[in-house]
């Protein structure tokens, strides 16, 4: 007993003798304990990632995550973040052996995310030197949200410390200037020549040293903020050499520029402006392959956003928001945002539909109920109806990337090729404020017999006469009854049709989403808020051959409850309609509960 | 003419809302969101020029209830997807009702009233749910936590973020008009240190998610924006000194602001 009890004693004093004088405390604010439960009737689970994206609607599982961040000097921070990665260690596994894969046969029955092992996410050292020209340096992992979402955009949360790299910062000598450079150790998916085969993946070392460079630089102008950056990628690949003895020959095998100018301020009171103007220029000497993210061969191309707010009008209450946008189809920086970052005013498509054809997503996302991808992954081998009228290539990997998402998320939607104007009008009146939306979308890939071997022939399809318009009504209230009841109203329609190939009425296209949601939140008590919603939607296809009339409620109770350091919520939905959402000319029944809830342990 | 018909429209909405009307606006400079003059943005993409640059506030009470607004220079974005139509902001509007009252405020912030500037009651507008932000400041704030009203419901919306609380939560006569005002802009931290109350850090340079300008220590005010007064100019209220161990030697003192 004696002894147990000097042990840690002695190792104590050991490690103070031990430490150097600058050691410091370790912050371990953020670290938390996540546990998750699904529940559907289509009583699914999948067995790499329980989030319904992955197509799970059941089971129960915990996560741990310890972040640990150490300032261990005025000029030295250093963090860490660690993670169990057990999205599918089901509690009813029980951590028997052969649910983790021990007892498997092959190496591949091994589940990692069934096993309770706890991986590194991302570590980062940040150096604050004091130096006039370096305010600080980061090397290790980043989301790499101090760029633009159209350059180096933004990476998603649950990847955000998978992208490694070194970022250096310091100031200009002008009025809010600022240089920053990075340079981002581009995963190997996201290369150009991944997907090669033998001359790609397996052998050719040459992707482990691949990376994005890139300089930004910021400057106050008068009232204006002015931002420009120029990014570099050259992908390279190992070339047969025979003299080996003076290095290994390498070649460039795709490269990228992309180059940015920026400008934002205000006019005048109330008026504020912002201006973006993006180019690139995507070499591909070498290249033609059946799957790939970047462009198949060599394209230039450009996107722009100009943006208008007007805020003081003479009406009280009342202010405009405009939006240009026209993105060229091939407009192409490797490193953009593919989640995460909104880059249009407009809320885009109706969430409600999101995944139609899926079983799993019959109520579409929930979030809100406002975007949805109009270019999901087109892969024809995956779920739901792959149908090349939204524009996309069947096969196309969608552009942007909504895995590992569940249905209360909102999902994203590439703008890639999009072009157009939002209107935007918020007004308040009585404490009861509106907006009103309105998009209008044509599509830079609006082409006929595009080429089979075209630079974009692995994102869009050969023929596109496509258009879409967006019509958002959204009204709150306050009600001020029972300590206030939040009532919401919103009422969408989108129309989105594509006559696809000129010469061929047999591929036109027309879709038609109308909707409305009206909502009511309460503060129950103090620690608990909950909210009904109830949504009526309609999706009405006309095509040659087929009329489709698809429609469904959506009945939402979500409850949210809150004490220092804890957090639980619960959304559960009830859908309910009728359609052919697989357009097989049959209808049938839509009957569909699902529910997700967490529990959340902060420390 | 812009005033007059802003006046007809407030006059109007009270004349909605309540039989007898009490209502205060203020209104501050724009492009004073470097608290004392030096403190810079974080890098991130979400914090947008302006999100932390108060222009007005106003405080009207309304039937049993007093509606607060602050309204900022840029508009407001729920990248985070919070729920309530902002995200990156935290606005603390100190009150004093009457006699008394507080010279601390919440940790985090770093700052302190003068004396006759005591707080009585605080309202926090914040993107967290109510819950989230009273256990806080049940955990954080100690005997201060009593006096840290949260509104039920706070929403963002256009420019402006609003919450209303029931007038007898705040106490004192309910003269909204009569009472005195500090609001200080922070922002919204969902991962706060150990010991801050919600807010989002401010260091000598600015990092992807902490304010730049300030001191590595917590000698610093960690206020972007206040009001300010014709008696109370911000760069004077926010004025600080650090010793070399980083802390604090004189710390930034705020004071009420009226009508």
């Amino acid at each position: 007993m004696k002894k147990l009890s000097l042990k840690p004693l002695a190792a104590a004093i050991g490690l103070a003798i031990a430490s150097p004088a600058f050691a410091a405390g370790i912050d371990f604010s953020g670290s938390n304990i996540y546990m998750k439960f699904l529940d559907g009737n289509q009583r699914k689970v999948s067995q790499n990632s329980g989030d319904t994206s992955s197509g799970s609607d059941s089971g129960q599982w915990t996560e741990f995550e310890l972040r640990m961040k150490a300032t261990i000097s005025k000029q030295v921070e250093a963090g860490v973040r660690l993670q169990s990665r057990s999205p599918a260690a089901y509690w009813t596994n029980f951590g028997f052996a052969n649910n983790e894969g021990f007892s498997g046969a092959t190496p591949g029955d091994i589940k990692t995310t069934q096993s309770k092992f706890v991986k590194l996410r991302g570590a980062y050292v940040l150096l604050t030197p004091g130096y006039a020209w370096l305010d600080q340096a980061l090397i290790g992992s980043s989301d790499w949200g101090m760029f633009d979402p159209f350059t180096v955009g933004q990476v998603r949360y649950i990847d955000r410390d998978n992208y490694n790299g070194i970022y250096l910062k310091g100031k200009l000598p002008v009025s809010g200037g600022s240089w920053e450079v990075g340079r981002v150790s581009l995963p190997n998916y996201l290369q150009s020549n991944y997907g090669q085969g033998a001359s790609c993946c397996g052998s050719d070392d040459s992707q482990f040293n691949e990376a994005v460079y890139i300089t930004q630089l910021k400057a106050q102008v008068g009232p204006a903020k002015i931002t420009g950056s120029y990014q570099f990628f050259n992908d390279r690949q190992l070339k047969p050499d025979t003299t080996p003895f003076n290095g290994q020959d390498i070649e460039t095998f795709a490269k990228t520029n992309v180059l940015m100018l920026k400008a934002e301020g205000s006019a005048m009171d109330g008026v504020d402006l912002k201006g973006a103007y993006y180019a690139s220029k995507h070499d591909a000497p070498l290249f033609n392959q059946p799957w790939i993210n970047s462009p198949k061969s060599s394209i230039n191309d450009r996107a722009i956003k100009l943006d208008v707010a007007l805020t003081s009008l003479p009406v009280p209450g009342l202010s405009l928001n405009y939006q240009y946008f026209n993105i060229g189809a091939g407009y192409y920086s490797n490193t953009a945002a593919r989640r995460e970052t909104d880059v249009l005013l407009t809320e885009g498509s109706e969430a409600a539909w999101y995944n139609w054809g899926n079983s799993l997503w019959l109520g579409g996302a929930a979030k809100d109920y406002t975007q949805a991808p109009s270019s999901p992954k087109c892969a024809v081998s995956g779920g739901g109806v792959c149908r090349s009228s939204s524009g996309l290539a069947a096969g196309a990997n969608g552009l942007v990337d909504n895995d590992y998402i569940d249905f209360d998320e909102s999902p994203n939607e590439s703008v890639q090729g999009w072009k157009g104007h939002t209107f935007l009008v918020n007004y308040e009146i009585a404490k009861l404020p509106m907006s009103l939306e309105y998009t209008r979308i044509g599509y830079n890939y609006n082409w006929q017999n595009y080429s089979a071997t075209g630079p974009l022939s692995n994102y869009f399809a050969a023929n596109n006469d496509r258009k879409t318009s967006i019509f958002a009504f959204k009204a709150g209230y306050v009600l001020p009854v029972a300590g206030g009841v939040d009532l919401g109203l919103k009422y969408k329609k989108v129309k989105d049709s594509n006559s696809g190939q000129a010469s061929n009425a047999g591929d036109d296209r027309d879709t038609t989403d109308s909707g409305f949601t009206v909502s009511a939140g309460n503060q129950v008590f103090r620690d608990l808020f909950g909210s009904l919603s109830f949504g009526r939607y309609s999706r009405d296809i006309a095509t040659p051959g087929l009329n489709i009339g698809n429609k469904k409620n959506i009945l939402s109770a979500r409850l949210s409850y809150n004490l220092a350091g804890f957090e639980t919520g619960v959304l559960m939905q009830k859908i309910k309609g009728d359609g052919d959402p697989g357009e097989t000319g049959t209808p049938v029944d839509i009957n569909q509960y699902r529910m997700k809830a967490f529990v959340k342990a902060i420390f | 003419m812009k005033t007059s018909l802003r006046s007809i429209a407030v006059a109007a909405a009270f004349g909605l809302g309540c039989a007898a009307a009490h209502a205060v606006e203020f209104t501050d400079p724009r492009g004073d969101d470097k608290g004392p003059g030096t403190y810079i943005y974080p890098t991130d993409g979400v914090y947008k020029a302006g999100s932390f640059d108060l222009t007005k506030f106003t405080a009207v009470k309304s039937g049993t209830s007093v509606d607060f607004s602050a309204e900022m220079a840029a508009g407001l974005e729920d990248p985070w997807g919070m729920g309530g139509g902002f995200a990156v902001q935290m606005i603390f509007v100190f009150i004093k009702t009457g006699p008394g009252g507080n010279t601390t405020t919440p940790p985090g912030l770093n700052v302190q009233f003068a004396a006759g500037h005591e707080w009585n009651k605080l309202v926090i507008l914040s993107p967290q749910k109510k819950s989230r932000v009273t256990g806080e400041a049940e955990a954080k704030s100690g005997a201060l936590a009593k006096d840290i009203v949260v509104p039920n419901i706070t929403r963002g919306r256009g420019r402006v973020i609003t919450g209303s609380v029931p007038l007898a939560d705040l106490g004192g006569d309910g003269n909204v008009d009569g009472w005195s005002y500090q609001v200080v802009v922070q922002s919204n931290e969902g991962f706060p240190a150990a010991g801050d109350f919600l807010t989002r850090k401010v260091n000598e340079y600015e990092g992807q998610h902490r304010f730049g300008g300030g001191n590595d220590g917590d000698c610093d005010p960690h206020v972007i924006d206040l009001l300010e007064g014709p008696d109370a100019k911000q760069a004077d209220m926010l004025a600080y000194t650090c010793g070399p161990d980083g802390k604090s030697v004189k710390m930034a003192t705020l004071k009420m602001i009226k009508k």
